[in-house]
């Protein structure tokens, strides 16, 4: 059956599209109602976020497209090891982290009212310079994540509604919907959708766990047919990568950089309270567990169901198990659940570029008021995303291997912040010689001056780590820190906390 | 100002008070994360009839992170009255 040549299986995936975006849009303009307009309600939703609002907010910015689509993939060609690799410490690494750094930069934000990294840089160390390169570092590295979130949700419409939702029409009707809720409702808009994206992202993956498993004849079934299909699955002995150094380098980048991902760390400004955060720490890791384990396990099992893909068609192996096995009015569902994780990431970041640019490039420049700073804002959003559509047509696929980069790079920003919340005598120049030096390191090996062989575990982040900490230790001993009274005033801020 | 201001009673610090104890379950669940050093890399037993061993022992282990993290919880220090009684301005 069909209307003007398109099948049944395409209309019904496409209503069940427009019925989701058209949800997030509802959600967008009611807390546009509920937003006034000043930099700390638009910016941080004036820092009055509950449990539920936390956790989501966290929880989807961490989950990306790379969860739902490349993970499956990897799991699919590397094995059973990967929930070890990816989800075995960062379960508890990256809630700690939260719980000890994320939970000192909430009290410097509510103490002095910081809204964004560069504030607390340029507060702490009385410098009026350092802040504005923190700035300028997590904006050039999160545009190219953008960019591939738009891609990303061109090409999942493009290929589930099977070429009746073309590429360039997905990755508009992404980035408008994401660019409406945001514009309307800023942090609150950004946020409450979030919390939808993640119960539909996390409640539709354990229904299609649970769904996909029984269409493989049960779990012991799909296990055996992937044994069958490539025994070598079932350890993790295989790939170089999962050596003790490789473990070591990715369980230390993937942790450190989490935390200097700017539409992370702005999240932890937005707690009400200590007790907001204490029950976000426990519930993310149950959120993380939930995702890894039912992913990874999916791409195991996917390889005794559908054996024989090689090299990028691996990633195609989650969407293939969808569309070979689930009924067609179920299919829109599983695509609903990839965009979410899609825009769920995409809208944190626009916002928190444009509010670094707003507030760290702009209004330290020029005398703006609020309201004129939130319509600037809103500006900037719309300019950012229509830049990034435009650019998006283009399909460049090194961007991808920019976003590698950029990932250790935000890891290298995070030593010689993190020193100053727990080290008196860590100094400006010394701060600022540790990222010089961490990506003047991660550069030079990028451009091949550096030899393969410095490499630890295939990557050049712990000894580009390793001498972060030399330099800012020496330099810090060199140099004159801040005056007593404002390390004081951060240091009694700390009292008696992790 | 010594050159040893060290917040010395922040959770990364080894101490031998409970915050102590902490740190060092923090660095043992650390440790057995790298199963080579156990021997655990190479097992590919099927438990339960479904699960490669491997698996079960990360998903196991990312349990007891969870119990791990109930503890701080239940010990979570409350910001000082400083910060609290800031306006956020």
């Amino acid at each position: 059956m069909s209307v003007a040549g398109i099948g049944t299986q395409q209309l019904a995936v496409v209503a069940t599209i427009i019925g989701y975006l058209l949800l997030l849009l509802v959600i967008g303009e009611y807390a546009r109602r509920k937003t006034r307009n000043s930099r700390e309600d638009y910016f941080l939703a004036s820092r009055s976020f509950k449990t539920v609002s936390m956790f989501f907010g966290l929880l989807a910015t961490f989950i990306t497209s790379f969860a739902i689509i490349g993970v499956p993939g990897m799991a699919y060609e590397v094995g059973i090891g990967l929930y070890g690799y990816l989800y075995g410490f960062t379960s508890l690494l990256v809630p700690v982290l939260i719980a000890t750094v994320g939970y000192r930069i909430w009290i410097v934000g509510k103490r002095f009212g910081h809204v964004t990294p560069a504030h607390i840089i340029n507060h702490r160390y009385q410098t009026e310079y350092l802040g504005g390169l923190l700035s300028g570092l997590m904006t050039f590295w999160t545009l190219p994540y953008l960019l591939l979130g738009v891609m990303g949700g061109g090409i999942v419409l493009d290929v589930l509604t099977d070429g009746l939702i073309p590429y360039p029409v997905g990755a508009g009707l992404v980035t408008l919907v994401v660019l409406l809720y945001v514009v309307a409702g800023g942090m609150r808009g950004a946020t409450w959708t979030n919390i939808l994206q993640g119960i539909l992202f996390i409640g539709l993956l354990v229904a299609l766990f649970a769904y996909l498993g029984s269409a493989f004849g049960g779990f012991a079934e799909a296990t055996a047919a992937t044994a069958e299909a490539n025994p070598g699955l079932l350890d993790r002995a295989g790939p170089p990568f999962f050596g003790t150094m490789g473990w070591l380098t990715f369980v230390l980048f993937m942790g450190l950089s989490m935390m200097m991902f700017p539409q992370m760390f702005l999240r932890f400004f937005t707690a009400l309270s200590h007790n907001t955060f204490k029950r976000t720490v426990l519930l993310f890791p149950i959120g993380i567990i939930t995702v890894g384990a039912t992913t990874v396990l999916l791409g195991f099992w996917g390889a005794g169901q559908i054996p024989g893909l090689t090299g990028q068609q691996v990633d195609q192996i989650f969407p293939m198990l969808l569309m070979q096995n689930l009924p067609f009015w179920l299919i829109g569902f599983g695509l609903v659940m990839v965009l979410a994780a899609i825009m769920s990431s995409l809208d944190a970041q626009t916002l928190t570029v444009s509010t670094i640019i707003s507030e760290d490039m702009l209004r330290g420049t020029w005398s703006i008021d609020e309201g004129r700073e939130v319509l600037i804002t809103r500006g900037i959003i719309t300019f950012l995303l229509v830049a990034v559509y435009g650019v998006s047509l283009l399909r460049i696929d090194t961007i991808f291997q920019i976003g590698m980069f950029a990932f250790q790079g935000y890891a290298l920003l995070f030593y010689p912040f993190a020193i100053g919340l727990y080290w008196k005598n860590a100094t400006a120049p010394a701060l600022l010689s540790g990222w010089i030096a961490g990506f003047v390191v991660l550069w030079l090996f990028q451009l091949g001056v550096i030899p393969a062989a410095w490499a630890v575990g295939g990557f050049i982040f712990i000894p580009a780590l390793l001498l972060q900490i030399v330099i800012v230790h020496a330099v810090s001993y060199l140099t004159t820190p801040p005056s007593r009274d404002r390390v004081e005033e951060y240091f009694e801020s700390f009292a008696g906390t992790w | 100002m010594s050159r040893k201001h060290w917040d010395r009673g922040a959770f990364w610090f080894p101490t031998r008070d409970r915050r102590g104890v902490f740190f060092l379950f923090f660095m043992v669940l650390f440790i057995l994360h790298f199963d080579e050093l156990f021997g655990i890399h190479t097992m590919d037993t099927v438990l339960f009839g479904a699960f490669p061993s491997h698996y079960v022992y990360h998903f196991i282990k990312s349990l007891v992170h969870v119990v791990f993290l109930y503890l701080l919880y239940l010990h979570w220090p409350e910001p000082p009255a400083v910060v609290t009684d800031g306006d956020g301005a």
